[in-house]
């Protein structure tokens, strides 16, 4: 699932990029578990697109769901599991890196610019 | 509305600009903002159910200071009662926001611990005003649980009101 990198290395998810599932990943990353409504609520996507991202990342074990009832009315929760923390903490690591190359190009440029 | 899964959001797959990280990074600060954000609502009826939860025990207690034995048998059973549907419900009201996040002691009573002691000083304070101007002890004791009851329904209503602010400028 991962860009060629060696294994605990940065790297960026091909998993976890797209903009909405990262979304996801992010919102179920600051807590144990959600209400399937609450992550569709809070990541503003349909019902059905959720089902299928949620899907996908159990398919490949990054999300856990569960599903219960609250009274009479069925819930799901979804999870992280401890590979899909990981995932999301190389694939920031990975972000964090290409923003502070940018950062870092940018300025040895803007000194360069000065210099001339 | 975030983009959809079909949509090509980054063409290549692994292939990501700078401008695609900072907004990612961007992205996921404010998702797991509101995650945080989201775990600390309260839903509406639990600030009656804690109004009631406080104040019903002083109003048998009061009441069975007329009564007989079963009276006050049963002011003593209510109060340990409402203590106990207070802490049932407190794993009720975490599911009840739709996100549960495990904090540890130290940082709930840290957010909680002002508008506790707040509380505590006015619950207090009424108790002693009520007897300074001559009110008997059952008295003073419910209306310093009112106080305490009210109190508490007022902070989790202007919790709730602080959090959804930040939502919205968090979305």
């Amino acid at each position: 699932m991962t860009a060629a990198s060696a294994p605990g290395e940065p790297a960026i998810d091909a998993a976890i990029n797209h903009p909405t599932r990262l979304a996801v990943v992010a919102f179920l990353s600051a807590c144990d578990e959600a209400e399937f409504a609450t992550v569709r609520g809070s990541c503003q996507v349909s019902d059905s697109m959720l089902s299928k991202v949620a899907s996908a990342l159990e398919g490949i074990g990054y999300l856990a769901i569960r599903k219960g009832y609250v009274g009479k009315r069925p819930r799901t929760w979804l999870s992280l599991t401890p590979a899909g923390r990981q995932a999301l903490a190389l694939h920031v690591a990975a972000l964090q890196g290409i923003a502070a190359t940018a950062r870092r190009a940018g300025a040895a440029a803007d000194a360069e610019t000065g210099r001339s | 509305m975030a983009p959809q899964e079909n949509t090509p959001a980054r063409p290549g797959g692994t292939a990501v600009s700078a401008d695609f990280a900072a907004e990612a990074l961007q992205g996921i600060d404010t998702a797991r903002e509101r995650a945080r954000l989201t775990a600390r609502l309260t839903p509406l009826w639990y600030g009656p159910v804690a109004a009631a939860a406080l104040i019903v025990p002083a109003l048998a207690d009061a009441w069975a200071q007329g009564g007989g034995g079963w009276a006050v048998l049963l002011s003593l059973l209510i109060a340990p009662a409402g203590l106990g549907v207070l802490l049932a419900l407190v794993n009720v009201v975490r599911r009840g926001s739709g996100v549960m996040v495990t904090l540890p002691w130290s940082a709930r009573l840290r957010r909680a611990g002002v508008p506790l002691l707040v509380l505590l000083a006015a619950g207090g304070a009424t108790y002693g005003l009520c007897r300074q101007l001559g009110a008997d002890q059952a008295v003073g004791k419910i209306a310093m649980f009112a106080v305490l009851g009210l109190g508490a329904w007022v902070v989790l209503v202007a919790r709730n009101a602080s959090i959804g602010r930040k939502l919205r400028v968090a979305g």
